[in-house]
Order: structure tokens, then sequence, then C-alpha cells
């Protein structure tokens, strides 16, 4: 019992309604709050809020006029694209990366509301654009924490520098050999047309898309990578500059960095 | 491009991450009458429902880690994020909802022809199916306050009011027929079957 003098009992018995938002507002935080602390309830709400959602599936499907597809598409590719931008240097020790990525992330929703705050002066617009910015970059934060808290296998990333500032960086994969992180310095800024790609290489040599970014002018960079399949299934990396906003859909530019490995070695 | 034929959707979204608009048009595909389905159920409004329909997706498509893979399949996600859009719609208008025995009244439980995916459609239809079977076995009372609680928005207390029975009798209903719906899907496996 709390003190409010609510027991897991009341909150078990309004776990259905809170499913179905069905509670007044003073109710759901109470049972927000038990939420919370209690993993019993947080199962059981699992299970229902997927009971509740499964109410959708019940209706008779209507397809939309066939015209909206392409309204949909076509509104989504006249938007610009949201690579991730990162700030972080390789070769420090994780526990100094994660202070690092927290602050990145901030920083990197604080500049997206001041800018559109000067462009746009429209506080309601700037509001939603805030709160997107925020939820993408804490989102893409936890991805990053989550795969780097796991993971217990990386490989050193070399860059092609050329003669210049040296680039360097690192490829973790969590345990599960689904998701991986890129770690990467000194990678220098690209034109607003190109964009960085990463392309994981199967045994036969195919390069698979593994996802875009850019870098500032910091030269360093924190990317989640898109495996499609298991990442034993990829023998290496490499890293190439691409036309933006979506990258190629097979390597056409020079390539910057890259790496091999071998999962015979362990 | 890499072709999306049979690919997940936790595949398609991965692709979406790294902006290929192919994945959003298959994920469109897949899932756009269940999206446009739930709004119009909602709103009662055609145009507000291809609104919603479309700012679901965009959304998706500005913002597909919105989506936390952890916390659940992903059509039950999409649903509850076009419920909530679909609702605000309805609350900012005040519009009636409808049972969802007068939608399947209008409209048939025969899925209506058009740009779905077949698979998709097929495999929607099979769920739908499940979904009205479990349902079905719900007391009417049951399914009529989980129907307004869902489809309304309505709380248990403005249940009570607009039924004019105690309030402590809309609780007990919904509480004993959400989880009897959520068992019963359990025994059906309905999303092991589907996913």
């Amino acid at each position: 019992m709390d003190r409010d003098g609510v027991t897991h009992q009341d909150i078990w018995h309004d776990l259905p309604a809170y499913a179905l938002g069905a509670l007044a507002d003073e109710e759901a935080q109470r049972v927000a709050a038990h939420l919370r602390v209690c993993p019993v309830c947080q199962a059981e709400l699992a299970r229902l809020d997927l009971a509740a959602a499964t109410l959708g599936f019940a209706l008779p499907p209507t397809p939309p006029p066939a015209t909206l597809k392409d309204r949909v598409l076509t509104a989504a590719l006249a938007l610009p694209a949201e690579a991730p931008v990162g700030r972080v240097v390789a070769t420090v020790h994780q526990q100094r990366w994660l202070a690092r990525l927290r602050r990145v992330a901030w920083a990197a929703a604080l500049v997206a509301l001041l800018v559109e705050s000067l462009v746009l002066g429209v506080l309601g617009v700037r509001l939603e654009h805030a709160e997107r910015a925020q939820a993408q970059a804490n989102a893409r934060l936890a991805q990053v924490l989550a795969i780097l808290r796991q993971a217990d296998w990386s490989a050193p990333v070399l860059g092609e520098s050329n003669g210049a500032a040296p680039i360097a960086g690192r490829v973790y994969v969590d345990s599960q050999g689904v998701a991986g992180v890129l770690i990467i310095d000194g990678l220098p800024p690209l034109p607003a047309q190109n964009l960085y790609q990463v392309w994981l290489i199967r045994p036969d040599g195919q390069r698979v898309n593994g996802g875009v970014f850019t870098v500032d002018r910091s030269r360093h960079a924190v990317v989640f990578l898109q495996a499609p399949d298991s990442w034993t299934a990829f023998i290496g990396m490499g890293i190439t500059v691409e036309p933006s906003p979506g990258g190629s859909v097979k390597p056409t530019g020079p390539r910057v960095a890259g790496c091999t490995w071998n999962w015979g070695e362990g | 491009m890499v072709g999306h034929e049979e690919l997940s959707d936790e595949a398609l979204l991965q692709a979406m991450r790294a902006r290929q608009p192919e994945a959003l048009a298959q994920l469109y595909d897949r899932y756009a009458a269940a999206v446009y389905s739930l709004a119009r159920m909602i709103t009662r409004d055609d145009g507000a429902a291809e609104d919603v329909t479309q700012e679901v997706f965009l959304r998706l498509w500005q913002a597909p880690e919105l989506y936390v893979p952890e916390r659940g399949p992903f059509a039950p996600w999409l649903l509850r994020v076009t419920r909530n859009r679909a609702l605000d719609w309805v609350r900012q208008r005040r519009r009636g909802t409808a049972s969802l025995a007068v939608m399947i009244d209008e409209h048939g439980i025969e899925p209506v022809g058009g740009g779905e995916d077949p698979a998709a459609l097929a495999e929607r239809t099979i769920l739908a199916e499940h979904v009205r079977q479990a349902l079905a076995e719900l007391e009417p009372s049951q399914r009529q306050v989980l129907e307004l609680a869902y489809f309304a928005g309505l709380t248990q207390r403005e249940m009570a009011d607009m039924l004019g029975i105690p309030l402590g009798t809309v609780k007990t209903r919904v509480r004993t027929g959400l989880r009897r719906l959520a068992d019963l899907l359990t025994r059906e496996r309905i999303w092991t079957e589907t996913e």
C-alpha cells in the first residue's frame, strides 16, 4: 500500500481501463506512478495494451482513396532527411562516451529548437518541432546506449585518409548480433548535396545499405546501423560519399573508411 | 534499391531509418487500410480519416524510432498512434461515433477492393475475423463498454452517465471484458500467427 492508501490490487483492477484510456486523469496518474515500480503490473499492462489495440483490427478493412498513397509519398519525399549527427570521439573510455552522448542528444535538440525558433517564429509550430526533435534524439540515444551496454563484439574502423587528418573509429554489435553502432572520428564535413553511407559487405562481395549520416565541424559521428540480416552474414563494412538525401543503391562515391572481420576468430 | 518484398515490419522500419521511400510505400500498402478504417470509424468523416492516415504515415517516416520493438508488435502500436490522432480530432469537434456493429452493417465484413497489397489484405482479413470471433465471446454489455472506450474515447464516468448505469458496473464490465478479450487473444495466439 502506498502513502495514499492505494494497494497493488486497486491498481491491478484499474489496468484494463488504463489500457483503454478510460480513466480520469487523476486515476491515470495514480496508475502510472505505480507502474514505474511494479514489474508485475507492467507485464499485465503490456498484455492488455495488445488486446485493446487489437480492437482496431476488428473493423472491416476499407482502403483509403487511391490518390492518398501518392500524396503521402510525395509529402514524405518533400520532408528533409534527418540523418544522425554526432560528436563523440571513438577512442575514449566507454563511460566518457555515455556522458558525451547524453550531451550530444540534448545539444542536437536544443540546436533544432533554436534554429527553428529563428526561422519560424510561431510558438505552436516551434514546440511541436522541438518535441519531435527531442523525441528523435532521445530515441536514437536510447538505441545507441542499449547497443553499447550489450555490445560484446567490436572491430576497429580505419580511414583512407591519404595523408590528411586520420580517420579512426570502431563498430559495436549487440550480444544478439542484430544491431550495431558505429563511432567514428576524423571524417570531414561534406557539402549539402552529399552524405556518408555505410555499406555492409557480404562474403560474396555484395554491398548492403547500412544507413546514412553526416558530420559537423567536430568531425565525429555516432551512427545507429541497420543490418537487414544478422551481423554474422557480413564480413566487413565500408563508408563512401554518396548523394544526399537518401544515399545510393550501391556504392558510387569514394570510399573513406572501412574494415573487415572474421567471425571464425571469435 | 534492394527489393522489400515480404520483408518483416521491422526490416522495413530499418530501411525507413535509412530513408528508403520504398519501405514507406510497402508499409503503407500493408497497413493503410487498417489505419484508414480505424480513423474513419472514430472520426466518422472521410476527409478527416484521410488526414489522419497521412499524418500517421508521415510521422512514421519522420521518426521511425518512435516505435520501440521491445514494447510489442508494430501493427498494434501503429493503430494506437492512429487512434490517438483520430480521437484528438474528435475531441476538437465532438463528433459522434458509431458502434462496431453499425460499421459492419454499413460496410460489411468483406474487404473492399483497393490498392492494398493482396497478401497484407488477406492477413488483415483473417486477423479481423479472429478478433471479431473473440469479441463475439464477450457479453454484449462488456463489448459495448470496450467499444465506447476504444472507438469513442469515453472515460468510465462518461460511459456511466451516457448509459445511465452505476460507475461500478461500468468498471466491472471494462475490467472483465478486456481481461477476457486478452485471454481469448492469447489462446488464439493472434500475434504469433499473423506477425
